[in-house]
């Protein structure tokens, strides 16, 4: 009898630890990875308003979606394709979490939603760059464009990304143009992204090399700038002065090869004899 | 005036049998090695033929040897904005095919081949990849005539003849053919060492014998397209270029180049000709009808005080110049008049000199076209020779007709003499008549036909002593060597000092 008292006692007791700390959890990743894009009762931001949304929506059909929202989006999903394309088909990046991170994520959000948790208060959207000077913009500037190094030796901005700013000649075209990027997600938003990023590009790439609370803050300081100042940029397009060069530069290089190959001797005086005779047999 | 002294050689072609002994005498002393297997520094080639590489005299294709400009000559094929054109592919060399896939046969097999029904074979395996190859062409494919109608019809030397000549030289009564042995001209204006861009390649000083520097070898085969006589060939195994070095270990010893030493048919003399340098650039220059003239000036008379007052001052030692008096190139080529060079229309001015084959005509076609066996003369007349003169001419007068028929009549002479002394079945007054046509008297005559039908051995090869013991006594003092050779331990002796 005291034996299964004692088992009972230790079960008790690991369920309350398991769900608590299940809850912490929860509340950890929703911060790291959700707070850039959604809020809990708190609006709109670039992705929706998630209060209530397991109420909703069925936690396999919100776990196949935060696990892959493009996967479900080409599935046909009709639900997936009607959100998609209301948020500007913008998609959302996929989340490396398995079956019981997600659970506590809905839990998390599932709480937030009804009061229950102490610690539910909804985020609400903070401007960092109060304090923000034209210094930090123009380090911002140096930071992005690569001519000042990371403190941690990361990849520039500009490697991948590209801004509407006449100060940077020629950026990156592998990843999005980020000149609205301010506009939408806010300062919160973008330097949540910068500091921890939900893509996964992005994040194998500062996972070993971090950028430091400094760089991020000039960073967004930068990208709002070049948000506001978008209307006064007028970056020179070399897309098709490129293509003309280039095509120009292979067009000479080709000719001066066939010049220098011009009446060159490539086979032997006797081919054509060689070419009559019969065809080896061996 | 610039005294020097040159090894030169003669060749009497009608004399060449067309056995290959020079060839493979030289292939086995000197190029019976990985990568060399295609070259023959010495190689006979059958005339009319394209030769070896393949129409190698046609220099459209190759752009080998020099072109007179103005009064001086610039090289065909190199030249400042040329060279830099063709800096990465040297667009006229020759191709392996030129030449031929040098291959050797599976002998092995003929012996360890498994018991069947067939007779073992050895097959052909190619000398380059190692591979089973049907061999395509060698190095004397056309040899004899053979495949006339591919090669000897496309020879170059046709190119300035008539079609009626042409036509004509193919018909079976009037077929002929001649051999010519070919070998590095070591010549005195060499475009392969003015097209030399690392400075390989360079004319020795006491001789005139031209050898590319192994070690500053670089690969560019420039002197392979320059040398119109395609006489420089690239080793594709060590990545240098190779050619003719006249037997040079055997010259500084006193003897024969292995090509001279062997001939069966005793056509080669070779020895020293004393030239004057100054006169190179200008003779080069020369136009087409004067070069063999022109060429010919150059060589001094060794007997003159004058030459030899020059040479001596230039260093020529007193042997070399005996030497040159002895010479039995300079009686050839000079004193007779018999030797030209081969094209001297590449203007490289070659110091390998031809006596051409006489080839007389015993019957041809006449008018009616029918057989005419019966002739006027013993030999016929020298116009009526097989190979018509513009076709000589073509090879060794740069199409100077004049200048062969004079050679074939002093030849036709001498035959004429000495059978009117040894058999006495000719009137006297046709070799009489002969001799007085071509400036000749009795004696010179006499000494034409020893030195071609009976000369001894030192009178074909006369090799001035290199004196090598002076060259030593330039880098180190004899006597510090004296007493120091002999005999000596492996391991020092247990008693002694």
């Amino acid at each position: 009898m005291k034996y299964h008292l004692k088992k009972s006692l230790l079960l008790l007791i690991g369920i309350i630890v398991f769900t608590t700390s299940k809850a912490d959890e929860g509340q950890e990743l929703f911060t790291k990875l959700c707070v850039a894009c959604h809020t809990i009762g708190g609006g709109r931001l670039v992705g929706p308003d998630l209060k209530d949304i397991t109420n909703k929506r069925s936690p396999e059909w919100l776990g196949a979606f935060i696990q892959s929202s493009q996967t479900l989006i080409n599935s046909g999903d009709p639900d997936a394709e009607s959100i998609y394309k209301e948020y500007n088909k913008l998609l959302m990046p996929d989340q490396p979490l398995n079956g019981g991170k997600v659970t506590a994520v809905l839990n998390y959000i599932a709480a937030a939603s009804s009061g229950t948790t102490d610690n539910a208060v909804a985020p609400v959207r903070v401007d960092l760059l109060v304090n923000a000077t034209t210094e930090h913009i123009s380090d911002g500037l140096l930071l992005f464009s690569g001519k000042k190094r990371l403190a941690n030796g990361g990849a520039s901005c500009i490697s991948c990304h590209s801004v509407k700013d006449d100060r940077i000649f020629s950026s990156g075209t592998l990843a999005k143009d980020l000149t609205l990027t301010y506009e939408i997600m806010g300062s919160a938003g973008v330097s949540a992204i910068i500091s921890n990023s939900p893509f996964p590009a992005m994040a194998v790439t500062y996972s070993k090399n971090p950028l430091t609370t400094e760089e991020v803050h000039n960073l967004t300081a930068y990208l709002r700038s070049v948000s506001q100042e978008r209307y006064y940029q007028h970056p020179v397009d070399f897309s098709i002065t490129f293509a003309i060069f280039g095509i120009f530069m292979f067009l000479s290089i080709f000719t001066s090869i066939l010049v220098l190959y011009f009446k060159r001797k490539s086979k032997s005086v006797n081919h054509e004899i060689h070419q009559r005779q019969s065809p080896v047999i061996n | 005036m610039d005294i020097r002294s040159q090894i030169a050689m003669v060749f009497h072609l009608d004399k060449c049998i067309g056995c290959h002994t020079c060839s493979i005498a030289c292939k086995n002393i000197w190029t019976d090695r990985k990568g060399a297997e295609y070259m023959w520094w010495n190689n006979v080639e059958t005339k009319p033929g394209t030769g070896y590489p393949s129409k190698w005299e046609d220099q459209e294709i190759y752009k080998g040897g020099w072109v007179k400009k103005g009064n001086s000559v610039l090289l065909k094929g190199a030249g400042k904005f040329k060279g830099i054109k063709g800096l990465f592919h040297n667009p006229n060399m020759p191709v392996l095919d030129d030449y031929y896939e040098p291959w050797t046969y599976q002998y092995e097999n003929l012996f360890e081949a498994e018991e069947g029904d067939d007779q073992p074979i050895a097959r052909p395996v190619s000398l380059i990849t190692g591979e089973y190859i049907t061999p395509k062409s060698g190095p004397n494919w056309d040899d004899d005539l053979a495949g006339s109608e591919e090669y000897a019809k496309n020879d170059v030397n046709f190119k300035n003849m008539s079609p009626a000549d042409h036509e004509a030289m193919f018909q079976l009564e009037r077929m002929s053919f001649h051999y010519l042995p070919r070998m590095c001209n070591h010549c005195l204006n060499p475009a392969c060492v003015a097209a030399c861009p690392s400075g390989a390649i360079y004319k020795r000083g006491e001789d005139g014998v031209v050898l590319i520097n192994q070690k500053k070898c670089r690969a560019w085969r420039m002197c392979v397209t320059a040398c119109p006589y395609k006489k420089s060939y690239y080793n594709w195994n060590t990545g240098k270029s190779e050619k003719c070095v006249l037997c040079y270990p055997r010259l500084e010893a006193g003897e024969a180049p292995a090509c001279h030493h062997s001939c069966v048919g005793r056509i080669r003399y070779i020895s020293v000709m004393l030239y004057d340098a100054d006169k190179i650039e200008a003779a080069a220059a020369s136009n087409d009808d004067d070069l063999v003239k022109n060429q010919l000036a150059i060589y001094v008379d060794p007997f003159d005080p004058k030459v030899i007052a020059a040479a001596k001052e230039n260093g020529i030692h007193e042997s070399t110049i005996e030497c040159a008096q002895k010479s039995p190139v300079y009686k050839f080529v000079k004193k007779w008049g018999l030797a030209l060079p081969l094209h001297p229309e590449f203007r490289t001015l070659p110091n390998l000199f031809y006596v051409p084959p006489l080839l007389p005509t015993m019957s041809y076609a006449n008018e009616e076209g029918s057989y005419e066996t019966t002739s006027e003369s013993f030999w016929g007349a020298v116009d009526k020779s097989r190979l018509p003169m513009s076709y000589l001419a073509s090879l060794f007068s740069a199409g100077n007709v004049d200048t062969i028929k004079t050679v074939l009549k002093k030849l036709m002479a001498v035959r004429l003499h000495r059978r009117a002394e040894t058999v006495g079945d000719l009137p006297e007054e046709e070799a009489t008549d002969a001799l007085r046509d071509s400036v000749m008297d009795k004696e010179t005559a006499d000494d034409i036909f020893r030195l071609t039908s009976l000369p001894l051995f030192d009178q074909r090869f006369v090799i001035p002593p290199a004196h090598r013991e002076e060259a030593i006594e330039m880098l180190e003092s004899t006597a510090d060597v004296k007493g120091n050779s002999g005999f000596g331990f492996k391991e020092p002796p247990v008693r002694g000092l």
